[in-house]
């Protein structure tokens, strides 16, 4: 069931998810312009499911709404990877980054977070997506739950597998190809 | 005490409740391993953390987002359901064709027919895909 929203929440919603969730779905599904039309899917049934729903808060925090938005963005991602019925991650997200640092900063920063993408795409797919959802979403366990449909303690067992095995990745990979182990 | 624990990961990165987090505390107190290697967790998560919040996110189309927008108004404006969209619009469905048209370009080879009507037609040689979306 969607959360209860005021009518005019849609549009800080679209500001605070709107990203994150497409950048969830193309981990998922690998393809970009697959990903927008999940997550504008997963908003259109926000809007219908919340609107058909009664006493709507007033003043709800956008980020209560984040695990239900995850869930539905997640159902539909892995619905359209079953009918692609293929797995590709997107490797073209390796190669740019979000900030706009100067130009050297910017290439170390690319550096790393490509050497650092392909270190997690070595890990099991749940791991992975565990670790995005806790690290680049900043859900908590409980949430993260809520949207695998994993209990509480197999998310922490799966977060702490994932990191442990993710950490020693770092520490054996060569110095010069991943700059952030210097300071992990 | 096992390094090797969840629940030192859960409390490093503040997951626990109170009464657990209590619990861990009290084991710590007596482990400095066991508090490096929280600190190491903890220091780790935060490179992690600023390391992925830094990939790239792109947004919704400027068509996609007054979709959205416009649901929320009330509009009829329908939204294009994957499902319901035309399959030479689907994911994958273009760049098989355009593979195929460039996979068949070394090989191209037109054969020229007459049709019944006496006009000239040129047939190009299509890959097996391209002819199965015909």
């Amino acid at each position: 069931m969607a959360p209860a929203h005021p009518p005019d929440l849609l549009p800080a919603l679209l500001a605070r998810f709107e990203r994150p969730l497409v950048r969830y779905a193309v981990s998922i599904v690998g393809d970009l312009d697959a990903a927008r039309d999940v997550v504008q899917e997963t908003f259109i049934r926000f809007t219908q499911r919340g609107s058909s729903g009664a006493g709507e808060a007033e003043g709800a925090d956008p980020d209560s709404v984040a695990p239900w938005l995850f869930t539905v963005c997640r159902n539909r991602a892995l619905d359209v990877r079953r009918k692609q019925s293929r797995i590709i991650y997107m490797d073209q997200t390796l190669d740019r980054t979000s900030d706009e640092p100067g130009p050297a900063a910017q290439l170390e920063s690319t550096e790393t977070l490509g050497s650092l993408l392909r270190l997690l795409g070595e890990l099991p797919e749940n791991q992975r997506e565990v670790i995005r959802l806790k690290f680049q979403n900043d859900l908590s366990y409980k949430e993260i739950a809520e949207v695998t449909q994993l209990s509480v303690t197999n998310v922490g067992f799966l977060l702490h597998t994932g990191l442990k095995k993710l950490r020693a990745l770092v520490e054996a990979a060569p110095r010069d190809e991943w700059p952030i182990r210097q300071t992990v | 005490m096992n390094h090797d624990d969840p629940k030192l990961t859960a409390y490093a990165l503040d997951e626990l409740d109170p009464a657990e987090r209590a619990e861990i505390e009290q084991m710590l107190a007596a482990n400095p391993d066991a508090r490096a290697e929280i600190e190491h967790t903890r220091s780790f998560a935060e490179k992690l953390r600023s390391e992925l919040r830094a990939e790239v996110a792109e947004a919704l189309n400027d068509e996609q987002r007054e979709l959205v927008l416009s649901e929320k108004s009330g509009s009829v404006l329908p939204a294009p359901a994957l499902a319901e969209r035309p399959f030479w619009r689907r994911s994958g469905v273009i760049s098989a064709i355009a593979a195929s048209i460039v996979a068949a370009q070394p090989g191209r080879r037109f054969s020229r027919r007459r049709s019944g009507t006496g006009r000239v037609r040129w047939q190009l040689a299509l890959s097996p895909q391209v002819r199965s979306l015909r």
